[in-house]
């Protein structure tokens, strides 16, 4: 090859050594998150003091999304250098149907237990952002609920590229090399209150971990099924974590009578009892005395 | 010569007291009571004997002292008054309570305590009263009529007539049915004791020949 191929040559190469060593630094990350404190407790200087409960059973248990969900994503390059690759970030939408859909999972794992009597599912619209407790008494007055259980997700997702991005130059690369990494945490988290005590009974949370890989075109799409997935196994262990918990809790429930009152309601079948009630025990005194008052006159 | 002295002294209300004092120890005993109680995921595991245990678990201090007071009153009543089969009520009535709760009561998870066999006791006493003279049986009569209207009544709706008022709230939710088949388990055994006792009464038999010296008839004063 003669002097000035070769230099032509080089001179090519090196930029585009250079950009594909820009390209392989290059990462983003995704967060969006809802928390129950924002939602509870939206006012820093007012103070909730919760009183002792009292649990009816069996209990009308609402269940719903605290609103509010704020979102940040960031894009960074360990080397200067713009990214080749344009993403979409694939922004994070938990959408009302997966909200449901989550919802009804929860309700229809504890419908088993006898002193529950139903779980409801709330529609997001219901809630207002930093609503408090005065939306808690609005929503316990339209569904006739007692407790309510307040769910919370926080969901990060890296993005990364490998070496094999490398093959995105060939234009056909970035089409079926899966080059861009993904790793998807998410927590979802359940608290329990009565809604008229304002007291916390239990909470339980559930996490996950997604690593998944996509081509550069359709990285929107993995996010997305990798923001599901994560969803999902997070819910799953949250359920199995509120088992537990609601275990604890019954116990915790007996141990301190003072702290938590426990009715039956006429409609509770879980828990029976053989009860010689006082109309029972009128007649065997009346019984009794008539038995006496024979023997008194023989 | 003396009569020999009896283990158990005659009239002595053994099975009373042998099932309030069984209660009692099963009341101070927290592992005993989870051992016993009648839990249906627990039948349904195989552990068949709480059907019949379960009777003697209570679930408060003052469920079970009001259902101990009453069985020892009910059941001093039967033992001492002599009438018979008792403890075969006891057991039956016990037996059936926790079968038909089974059966019948499939949403009930825990179930306790002794009312069933304190109304099949009532009952039981009141049955053996319609059959004596005088004011006793018209006494026994009308408690039998009002255990059977309350019932009745607490059977159609469901639970006892005190709770659906709100004067009376323990935590648990009263179970009509025990009561009802502690009465019909009385029914049953009176029925059947009463029916094997006239098979049993000596009836007017051969005349018998009388040996030995005439008795000596007793000549009654003269008046005036």
């Amino acid at each position: 090859m003669s002097k000035t191929a070769k230099s032509i040559a080089w001179g090519r190469s090196a930029p585009l050594a250079l950009l594909s060593f820009a390209l392989a630094g290059c990462a983003s990350t995704t967060h969006n998150t809802t928390s129950v404190v924002d939602y509870l407790y939206p006012n820093s200087d007012k103070v909730e003091t919760p009183s002792v409960p009292t649990l009816t059973l069996p209990l009308r248990i609402g269940i719903a999304f605290v609103p509010g969900a704020s979102s940040t994503t960031r894009s960074g390059a360990t080397l200067p250098g713009a990214s080749l690759v344009s993403r979409t970030g694939a922004s994070f939408v938990l959408t009302e149907k997966r909200k449901q859909d989550i919802m009804r999972e929860v309700a229809d794992h504890f419908k088993k237990y006898p002193f529950i009597k139903e779980i409801e599912p709330i529609p997001s619209a219901y809630l207002s952002p930093r609503g408090s407790f005065a939306n808690l008494d609005q929503i316990k007055t339209m569904y006739g609920i007692s407790t309510i259980v307040l769910l919370s997700y926080d969901q990060t997702q890296f993005t990364d590229e490998g070496a094999v991005s490398l093959a995105y130059w060939t234009i056909v690369g970035a089409y079926v090399v899966r080059g861009e990494k993904n790793d998807t945490q998410t927590m979802l988290d359940a608290v329990v209150y009565d809604i008229s005590s304002r007291k916390m009974l239990f909470r339980a949370p559930g996490t996950s971990l997604v690593k998944g890989s996509a081509t550069p075109i359709n990285l929107g799409e993995q996010q997305r099924a990798d923001s599901e997935a994560g969803l999902g196994i997070a819910a799953k262990e949250m359920i199995g974590n509120l088992d537990l918990q609601l275990a604890a809790f019954q116990d915790k429930v007996k141990e301190r009578p003072a702290e938590y009152r426990v009715m039956a309601s006429s409609e509770y079948r879980g828990k029976g009892g053989g009860d010689f009630d006082a109309l029972s025990l009128a007649l065997l005194a009346f019984l009794c005395g008539g038995l006496a008052w024979t023997h008194r006159r023989a | 010569m003396d009569a020999p002295a009896r283990l158990i002294p005659p009239g002595l209300p053994l099975t009373t007291l042998l099932l309030c004092g069984a209660a009692g120890a099963i009341m101070a005993q927290p592992p005993l009571q989870a051992a016993l109680i009648y839990s249906r995921a627990a039948i349904d595991g195989g552990e068949a004997w709480r059907l019949v245990t379960g009777n003697l678990v209570h679930l408060s201090a003052s469920h079970f002292f009001v259902d101990v007071v009453a069985l020892a009153v009910v059941g001093m009543l039967i033992e001492m008054r002599r009438y018979r089969c008792f403890s075969i009520l006891c057991l039956a009535s016990g037996t059936l309570i926790g079968v038909t709760l089974y059966a019948l009561e499939p949403e009930l998870l825990i179930f306790g305590g002794l009312s069933g066999m304190v109304t099949a006791g009532v009952t039981f006493l009141c049955l053996h009263g319609l059959r004596e003279a005088g004011a006793w049986r018209w006494i026994c009569l009308a408690t039998l009529i009002c255990l059977a209207i309350k019932m009745s009544l607490e059977l159609a709706l469901g639970s006892s007539l005190l709770h659906l008022a709100g004067y009376e709230n323990q935590g648990f939710v009263p179970v009509p049915l025990s009561h009802v088949v502690g009465a019909a388990t009385a029914v049953l055994v009176f029925g059947l004791t009463s029916r094997s006792a006239r098979a049993v009464a000596p009836g007017p038999g051969p005349r018998r020949v009388r040996k030995g010296p005439a008795p000596t008839p007793v000549s009654r004063p003269s008046g005036g």
